[in-house]
């Protein structure tokens, strides 16, 4: 006799897709709080740049490039969801739907990471 | 054929003894062609008489037995042992725990009644008025065909409760009861499809769900449930069934 904590259930790519959506979802709404709480610096200029120098700083570039892959899967599947609601379509080719949201996801994440670390790489910022 | 070694890990409660939940394993020889619920029937019959678990037809038809196989839910009684143990495998391990969102009652009985309570909310059946007059109701193939999918739910309630969003939200009405109201709403003979979509236009209803497909994967009968949902969905979107 062994006691246990409780499993996670064995969905399948709809409810890693669903679970992945919510996480998304939080991390966008937490950066546009900490974006408030930036932004709302502009009065006081000198904090303000020393606040904004900070984003060039290389944690807080991946960090960038973390919430661009959320941002993009997050809206890439938020359209999923819509196709979902209104083409039965779509309800059919769910998977495939999905796996494109995910490629398109890396695809620009990718491509959009590659902006954001560039300085890093050719070593104009460290 | 050669029998399989199989190690039964059941999630177990008592009421009268625990405070909460504990894993119980079992070791036992089966047939890789036997169910899960043969699995089970062992351990009752042969080793531990307390083990409590419902089965009534045993054949997946009367829904009696969902249960959380592997991780997943599926009726004991259609899952074979081969599949569960991993196929080309000597032997191995099938864990067993109760349906989720409902309360647990003793081991792998779960309390039904909030379930068949949300099922009894949407009017699971046929309302008209007319006068019965001296023929049945005639509908076309193509009027039968509307609703056929739905017509399938034996009320297991394995959808229900792998669903994520009545895990979390038991005042959601579930896919299984939208699964039914869709059987009528859709039916060109039924006259009360308009109060159907009143009642799962509601917070409690279709809204809920977020198209997470885990009701449409557990169903034994294969009934396409998230798209029954959407359904429902379009149709008070649009107000046309």
């Amino acid at each position: 006799m062994s006691r246990s904590p409780g499993t996670v259930y064995r969905g399948r790519s709809g409810q890693w897709a669903f679970v992945a959506h919510r996480i998304t979802g939080f991390l966008v709404f937490f950066f546009l709080l900490l974006h408030i709480v930036d932004v709302s610096l502009v009065s006081r200029p000198r904090l303000y740049d020393q606040v904004h120098q900070l984003y060039g700083n290389v944690v807080l570039r991946l960090f960038e490039v973390g919430l661009l892959a959320a941002l993009v899967y997050h809206s890439l599947n938020g359209l999923r969801i819509v196709m979902i609601d209104f083409f039965p379509g779509s309800i059919r080719n769910e998977k495939r739907v999905l796996s494109a949201v995910v490629s398109l996801t890396a695809l620009l994440t990718a491509v959009g990471g590659w902006i954001i670390m560039k300085p890093f790489v050719e070593g104009r910022l460290l | 054929m050669a029998g399989v070694d199989v190690e039964l890990r059941i999630k177990r409660f008592n009421p009268d003894t625990d405070a909460r939940p504990h894993w119980q394993t079992f070791q036992l020889q089966a047939d890789p062609t036997d169910r899960v619920l043969d699995t089970l029937h062992a351990v009752k019959w042969e080793q531990d008489g307390t083990l409590s678990f419902r089965r009534s037809c045993a054949h997946g038809v009367c829904g009696s037995d969902a249960m959380v196989i592997n991780g997943a839910n599926a009726l004991a009684c259609v899952e074979l042992v081969r599949d569960a143990v991993g196929a080309g495998a000597g032997g191995g391990t099938i864990t067993v725990e109760p349906i989720r969102g409902l309360p647990v009652i003793k081991d792998l009985v779960v309390d039904m009644e909030p379930f068949f309570a949300q099922y009894r909310s949407v009017i699971p059946h046929l309302v008209n008025t007319d006068p019965v007059g001296d023929r049945e109701r005639l509908q076309s193939p193509e009027e039968r065909a509307r609703y056929d999918d739905t017509t399938k739910c034996i009320l297991c309630a394995a959808c229900t409760t792998s669903c994520p969003i009545y895990w979390g939200n038991s005042g959601y009405v579930g896919p299984a009861a939208i699964v039914n109201a869709h059987r009528f709403i859709f039916d060109s003979r039924d006259a009360a499809a308009e109060e159907r979509l009143d009642i799962l236009n509601q917070r409690s209803g279709v809204w809920r769900c977020r198209t997470a497909f885990n009701c449409s994967e557990a169903c034994p009968r294969g009934i396409k449930v998230t798209e029954a949902i959407q359904e429902v969905k379009r149709a008070i979107v649009y107000d046309r069934v």
